[in-house]
């Protein structure tokens, strides 16, 4: 599990209200992507972990606990509705929100209604619209 | 180099020994043969299964080969399939018909087995690479059709780059090419973006 502060790409202080502190996993497939959100849940004190594929999301929720796993749909090896199902039979506890760039379509449509989907974002997101519903999930 | 083993040949001939002679020697280059002892019978299983060839006599009771000819290029189905005739008449005016009804090729008896593969080989080749272009084309074509849609001058918003579709419906951009090239984007962050993107991060 990677620190908020201890990236080795971004550093920040510490911040963000620490009793919303969360373990967050990123699952997508673009490493700038990784590397904002990072950056963000790092500067309000979450502690967080990235995965490139979903594949690998899928080991890393299945091995272990988050309180929000945050994926993206269209990706290679398993797709973002894969990597979901897939660790909701595993782990049916598990929340998860949706940032996609094909959050519109009927895909995302179909992902939106799971009940372990808090919510469905359009990319590119707005920080503060992202991290609103991370600390509030 | 192109494979024509197991290719079908027809051999259509009302005289038992042509018919035995050539089989022989098409069989032991792995063609399949197939025969028909004469024109209507020939008719029937091209419509049952079609060969890649046929090896065709021109003088049989019945219908002779010309008019077997004929009547096989009349179904366009039918009509690619090349027909070699066989024939122990060497008149221009004979020839000159077997091209009329649309004959390929012609092999002069008594025949001789290397001039016989030769011109199969050369027929089969040629309607190979023909059958082949045919389709390359015809997935060309399509291809075109396909990037036609994406052709013309396309409404786009100047501030967010949302493209008007042809029913008036304003679309992100990537959804709009993605449903008429079939590509699929990752969205991600340049460079520059994702910079201007980390600088807002302090004033969260």
């Amino acid at each position: 599990m990677r620190q908020s502060g201890q990236d080795a790409v971004h550093r920040f202080d510490r911040g963000g209200d620490v009793s919303k502190k969360k373990r967050i996993l990123l699952i997508d497939d673009e490493q700038p992507i990784l590397d904002l959100f990072s950056a963000a849940l790092g500067k309000r004190g979450h502690e967080f972990d990235t995965a490139l594929n979903g594949r690998l999301g899928f080991r890393k929720a299945t091995s272990e606990d988050f309180d929000l796993i945050i994926c993206d749909l269209h990706m290679p090896e398993w797709n973002g509705i894969d990597s979901i199902k897939g660790i909701s039979m595993v782990k049916p506890e598990s929340r998860f929100l949706v940032v996609s760039g094909y959050a519109g379509n009927v895909v995302a449509d179909e992902i939106r209604n799971l009940e372990n989907v808090i919510a469905v974002l359009q990319k590119p997101v707005a920080l503060p619209d992202f991290l609103h519903i991370v600390e509030n999930s | 180099m192109l494979n024509l083993t197991n290719s079908s040949i027809l051999i259509v001939d009302d005289t038992p020994t042509n018919i035995d002679l050539l089989s022989l020697v098409l069989q032991r280059r792995n063609y399949k043969v197939r025969i028909a002892d004469s024109g209507q019978r020939a008719l029937d299983q091209v419509t049952l299964d079609p060969p890649d060839l046929i090896l065709l006599d021109i003088m049989m009771p019945g219908l002779d080969g010309f008019e077997t000819c004929r009547r096989l290029k009349l179904n366009p189905g039918h009509a690619k399939i090349p027909v070699i005739f066989i024939t122990a008449l060497d008149e221009m005016k004979d020839k000159l018909r077997g091209f009329q009804v649309g004959g390929v090729d012609f092999i002069t008896k008594p025949f001789q087995a290397e001039e016989v593969l030769a011109r199969v080989k050369t027929h089969l080749t040629i309607q190979k690479l023909y059958t082949d272009l045919e389709r390359k084309n015809e997935k060309l074509e399509k291809a075109l059709e396909e990037v036609k849609t994406l052709q013309g001058i396309v409404p786009i918003c100047s501030m967010c780059k949302s493209i008007r579709d042809d029913k008036g419906y304003w679309q992100k951009v990537e959804m709009y090419v993605s449903e008429r090239m079939g590509t699929k984007f990752s969205h991600s962050y340049c460079p520059t973006c994702l910079e201007k993107e980390m600088g807002k991060l302090d004033k969260l």
